[in-house]
């Protein structure tokens, strides 16, 4: 009994595991059903009507094909062996235009002040599927324009296309039964229910989900029209979930963060703490340039004494053999695979570990979040980082040996070390038992104030590099935005370093570092080239990610 | 009389009755007894308050807002108080061939109310209602539990006399068929259509008559 | 064990109207419960798929208004079922002109009890749900109180007369919705939800109420079960035509004498029901159109109406749907115009709001017909309308939206003039109102009259 079956969708054939349904295996054979209450991260309703296409099944006792009963709905329709789909025939153009025409009567005359307009479905589908003229005398119907579910988000009556994918997500995805669908006929409108906030962890994406405008987010309302946003493919830093993210962002400023697809990682969603991550990058004080504090390097030496003060002191150490190296679980797998071999090779060896750089944060749920708050602990570890490798110390003892007065030089990378001691005094007490700190670091913190040298680095939002979760899945981020000042890129300052100390880097180029990690097999590492930024601008927000139809 | 919605609580033959519904339904499915329970629900409280919505899906349990969806898809749960007679005058095709119109236009002119409203004492609440299954004694209305069929407009007019002089009757048979309670509502009332919810949609060119 | 015989009505109405003929008591005069006995434990039937069989070969067609062959239903159920077989009985009554289902239930409810076992028992379900519309209150509490005799005298419940076989009969009560009498409307009302209709394919013999695979029937289906059980395939045969077999409820209303419910065989001319049974339209009234199987179904002119025979390939010939039998009868000086919005006012109030065609459009069309009736039209709006009917048709998930076309076009069809009038005019030529027969009615009495059950008793 095979587990597949073959059909043909406008004169292709495409073989599909069973239960696939007719709208997904189009997918495969490049032909787009148009469609709007279908989602692939929701059960399906089949309400729309949008995605009727000419089916044929065929009956094996007749041996022969007969069309569906009534003109079937390609979300709901399961492939069936042998079975004949016609997506592009007049029947079904008329179809679609008709549909278009039912959901356009009642619709308000929003596009000047909606927020969707540029990534909405209606509106596309409406250019490919209609373009008719309205035939509507009456009055359009008149629901609330503007009730406040929570403090996220907003919703429109009138511009609502009654899909229900919001209500399917409260109630299968997030599985707060938040809303719901009131009234009968063309009264209906969505509803929240009278005992909830609305204040889950994952209510904007309701808004993403959402095709029309009736769902906006009190974060982005009115903020920006979206055919000005530049698009680039980024991950989450907020747990180690690593949910694929998108950053919208317009001259040199992140505007808003969407998810973006990718099934082994976070399906179609992420949380709202990633989302508002970007307030927490745009608030976080940074340094233009390399701050001194010993008097052979001034308080603002250039790089290239910079480094070399570093490197020097760096080398010194493989021989006398205390070098501490507390490494970020925000740094990318390249960057710790240059800092590990920093570690391991060029210093002959280092006490080494990653610490906690964030410890507040949503908490841990069966949907998304985990309960690190940091993203890549078991990247960077893979790719080189590994605690204890040296004497056993992980990041306590090597705490230890701070206070004990035993460590030489002790390189950081990144803020939040004051988060292992129990007070920021503490934390000075400590370092201040410590000849040589140099901080490599694109946030500033009570470190930055200490440290003898304070290297700025770029954060993940202007950098290019990978992230791996915590179930082992990598996924690549890109540069979005331009560097803080002289910030230097990650990857290549440790690689300086690696010289500076008077050893060689483990590869020469980022591309020789992707190919140095084994990563996973669906890890998104298409390529682009050296030093271009990556974005897709002006393009339907839900056309861009991944090549798929769907936010 | 008034019942206190801040205070709900079933009567004894309520509770009772919501026990043996659990037992008709599989034990996994347990959300079909919203339908049952809301009926039982606005019998006994008078009719479906946001309270009695958070106090049905409680009880079940089910998450409120599938009761909320119920309560506001059937045109048998009122969302506001209505008067202590309901008058659901059907105005489809065969009783409007038969003379609904007219009964429905005496009836307003008799309570000096529209369709869709309720007189200021609280006594009737009017309404046009679709097709009540009596089409062959049309016209016809519902009060409350029972169908006045073959309605003259002589008999429209006893009929209000008698309602208006009748105190408060308790159904028990239908009581028996829908769950114990007070049986006809017995809230003040307030004007406008009692069973849209979703305040606020706005129907061109439509009275608030209708259902 | 015979029925009694009272000129046609044998299968259905068996008992003297108007007398007390609900309580089991009366159905036991009646041969009440004897095929049960007969069937459960006399081998009446040697296997459940033998009774299965027999309510195929007599041709039971569906009484709701699909006609769909009852029995081909029944053999719908997979032979490995996931799940407890459920059967379910549409009371939801609420097509506009049909009443018949009442009838049953409030005067002879024993023998839908009796059909429920039989048919439980045929398809193989213990569980049996009667869903009756909310708004039936006299019916509710009749079939309620029968239950409750059934249960007491054992003809339900476990192990009912020691044959092994146990049947469970809830009743359960709407709260109504028009959409709750599509079948999947009615079983997600049973669920505890909206009366929104599902897809089908998968049909509910496959997954239906809670997922288990369910069959439901009208009231009048399962009637009828009982006297097919009891009497065989022929029998039921010897009335009706080849592809509509047996008697059938037929509710009749309208400006004619005596309105009411009349137990007919198939193929009895409209004619003849129209002047025998129900006598004739209202003196000084002629007839003008018909609608015959409730507002669903499209409507014809005087003439063809009588030439209708009542049965489904009369009516499919005659370009209309015998539907559920809910015989409208409309007179002269009736505005066709103000009969239409009167339906399309109907539909828009009880779309489900599910799926875009219907949603959209039921509201769209009653206030084109709105304008149409106020004068305020312009020429290409009677166009408008029927295209706009036409697109609704069929791209919706159950067959509301197409309940709500077929009306229109064939109004604008048969009735085309009257529209253009209005257009043509600016006004209605009736003045916007419906002719005054509830001033008429004294030319004889209605088939159902006020009973003390009904009227009101301070």
């Amino acid at each position: 009994m095979a587990d597949t079956v073959t059909l043909t969708i406008d004169g292709k054939e495409v073989t599909v595991p069973k239960g696939t349904k007719v709208i997904e295996a189009a997918k495969q054979v490049g032909v787009e059903i148009p469609h709007f209450c279908y989602h692939p991260g929701l059960p399906v309703d089949g309400n729309c009507r949008m995605c009727i296409a000419d089916v044929h099944t065929w009956n094996a006792r007749a041996e022969k094909h007969f069309p569906a009963r009534r003109p079937a709905v390609t979300c709901w329709t399961d492939a069936e062996e042998n079975m004949l789909v016609y997506t592009d025939t007049d029947a079904v153009k008329k179809s679609r235009a008709t549909v278009m025409e039912f959901l356009l009567i009642n619709h308000p005359i929003d596009c000047p002040i909606c927020d969707k307009a540029g990534e909405c479905m209606l509106q596309d589908h409406y250019m490919s599927h209609d373009r008719t003229r309205s035939e509507l005398r009456e009055e359009k119907i008149h629901k609330p324009r503007l009730k406040e579910f929570g403090e996220r988000i907003v919703y429109n009556g009138e511009r609502c296309i009654l899909c229900s994918r919001c209500t399917r997500f409260t109630a299968h995805v997030s599985k707060t039964h938040d809303l719901g669908i009131v009234n009968r006929g063309d009264r209906a409108i969505v509803e929240l229910a009278q005992d909830s906030s609305f204040d889950n962890a994952y209510t904007d994406n309701v808004a993403d989900i959402c095709p029309v405008g009736a769902l906006t987010k009190t974060d982005f309302r009115f903020k920006k029209r979206v055919w000005f946003l530049k698009h680039t493919d980024s991950v989450c830093g907020g747990c180690s979930r690593n949910c694929n993210t998108v950053i919208d962002h317009d001259r040199a400023e992140i505007v808003r963060i969407m998810p973006r697809r990718r099934d082994e990682v976070n399906g179609h969603f992420m949380c709202n703490e990633g989302r508002d991550i970007y307030k927490k990058l745009a608030a976080a004080p940074r340094a233009s340039a390399p701050i001194g504090r010993v008097d052979e390097l001034g308080s603002g030496p250039s790089w290239e004494d910079a480094l070399a003060w570093a490197g020097g002191k760096l080398g010194e150490q493989k021989k006398a053999g205390k070098l501490a190296i507390i490494g970020s679980p925000w740094m990318s797998n390249e960057e710790a695979l240059v800092l590990g071999h920093l570690g391991a090779k060029v210093t002959k060896s280092a006490w080494m570990d990653l610490k906690d750089d964030v410890v507040d944060g949503y908490p841990a749920d069966d949907i998304l979040h985990t309960d690190d708050h940091n993203p890549n602990r078991k990247g960077a570890i893979d790719a080189g980082v590994v605690p204890g490798k040296k004497d056993g110390k992980d990041l306590a003892g090597i705490i230890e040996t701070i206070a004990a007065g035993e460590v030489e030089v002790l390189l950081v990378w990144g803020p939040g070390l004051v988060n292992h001691f129990d007070s920021a005094d503490a934390l000075g007490e400590a370092l201040g038992k410590v000849p040589v700190v140099i901080q490599a670091t694109a946030e500033l913190d009570e470190v930055s104030e200490l440290a003898h040298l304070v290297l700025p680095v770029r954060n993940w939002a202007e950098s290019d590099g990978t992230w791996t979760n915590f179930e082992g899945h990598t996924s690549r981020f890109r540069k979005a935005l331009r560097p803080h000042g002289s910030a230097r890129d990650g990857f290549e300052l440790l690689s300086e370093l690696c010289t500076a100390a008077g050893g060689k880097p483990p590869v020469k180029t980022f591309k020789d570092a992707r190919k140095k990690l084994k990563q996973d097999p669906d890890a998104d590492v298409r390529e682009v080239a050296d030093g271009e930024f990556s974005f897709f601008k002006g393009q339907s927000l839900y056309r861009h990610h991944s090549g798929t139809t769907e936010v | 009389m008034s019942i206190d919605h801040d205070n709900l609580s079933w009567s004894q033959p309520a509770a009772e009755r919501l026990e043996w519904l659990r037992t008709r339904y599989p034990a996994d499915k347990q959300r079909a007894l919203i339908l049952p329970v809301l009926h039982m629900a606005q019998r006994e409280f008078g009719w479906v308050s946001p309270q009695v919505i958070q106090f049905v899906a409680a009880a079940i349990p089910v998450p409120t807002i599938q009761v909320e969806e119920v309560a506001c898809f059937y045109t048998m749960y009122n969302r506001k108080p209505i008067g202590r007679w309901h008058l659901q005058v059907c105005h489809n095709i065969s009783c409007s061939l038969m003379g609904a119109e007219i009964v429905l236009e005496h009836i307003e002119g008799k309570l000096g109310i529209k369709r869709g409203e309720t007189t200021p004492d609280g006594e009737f609440t009017l309404m046009g209602a679709e097709c009540l299954g009596s089409c062959g004694t049309a016209p016809m209305m519902q009060v409350n539990d029972h169908y006045y069929e073959n309605l003259g407009l002589s008999d429209v007019d006893e009929l209000l006399e008698k309602l208006k002089n009748t105190p408060d009757i308790t159904d028990d048979e239908a009581n028996v068929a829908f769950g114990p309670g007070s049986g006809p509502s017995r809230a003040l009332p307030q004007n406008g259509p009692a069973h849209e919810a979703g305040a606020g949609v706005v129907l061109p060119g439509h009275a608030a008559g209708g259902h | 064990m015979t029925y009694p015989i009272k000129g046609k009505d044998q299968v259905l109405l068996n008992f003297e109207r108007g007398t007390t003929s609900w309580p089991l008591d009366s159905y036991l005069t009646r041969a009440g419960y004897e095929t049960a006995k007969e069937v459960l434990t006399g081998g009446k039937y040697a296997t459940p798929a033998d009774l299965v069989t027999t309510v195929k070969d007599s041709g039971l067609r569906g009484r709701g208004g699909a006609g769909f062959p009852t029995g081909l239903k029944w053999s719908f159920l997979p032979k490995e079922p996931q799940g407890p077989i459920q059967l379910v009985v549409n009371a939801d009554e609420s097509e506009p002109g049909t009443f018949k289902d009442r009838v049953i239930m409030e005067e002879n409810p024993h023998q839908l009890i009796e059909g429920c076992v039989l048919s439980c028992w045929a398809i193989k379900s213990n569980s049996c749900y009667i869903y009756i519309r909310g708004e039936y209150v006299p019916a509710i509490k009749r079939m309620t109180a029968a239950v409750e005799e059934a249960y007491a005298a054992g003809h339900l419940g476990e192990d009912i007369y020691g044959s092994g076989f146990t049947c469970h009969v809830t009743v359960h009560s709407g709260a109504g919705a028009y959409i709750c009498g599509e079948e999947t409307g009615l079983i997600e009302s049973l669920e505890g939800k909206k009366g929104q209709p599902r897809i089908k394919p998968p049909f509910p013999a496959v997954y239906g109420v809670f997922g288990y695979p369910t069959i439901v029937n009208n009231v009048e289906s399962i009637a009828a079960v009982t006297y097919i059980a009891a009497a065989g395939a022929d029998a039921y045969r010897q009335w009706g035509t080849e592809k509509s077999a047996g008697t059938k409820l037929f509710s009749v209303s309208g400006p004619v004498k005596r309105p009411g419910v009349y137990e007919v065989a198939m193929g009895y001319p409209f004619k003849s029901l129209l002047e025998n049974e129900c006598g004739g339209m209202l003196d000084g009234v002629a007839l003008k159109a018909l609608i015959v199987g409730g507002s669903s179904v499209p409507v014809v002119n005087a003439e063809t109406a009588l030439k209708i025979n009542m049965d489904y390939e009369s009516c499919a010939e005659n370009d209309t749907l015998l539907g559920s039998g809910g015989v409208i009868v409309i007179g002269e000086g009736t505005c066709m115009v103000r009969a239409l919005m009167t339906l399309l006012r109907f539909y828009h109030h009880e779309s489900c709001g599910q799926c875009t065609p219907c949603r959209e459009g039921t509201g769209w069309i009653e206030r084109i017909v709105q304008r149409i009736e106020a004068g305020d039209a312009k020429p290409g709006d009677i166009d408008e309308l029927y295209r706009i009917a036409d697109n609704m048709e069929l791209r919706t998930i159950c067959t509301l939206a197409d309940a709500a076309a077929w009306p229109t076009k064939s109004f604008i069809d048969v009735f085309r003039d009257e529209f253009e009038a209005h257009v043509e005019r600016g006004g209605c030529p009736y003045d916007n109102q419906f002719p005054d027969h509830l001033n008429l009615r004294g030319g004889g009495k209605p088939q159902r009259h006020a009973d003390p059950e009904h009227a009101f008793i301070p």
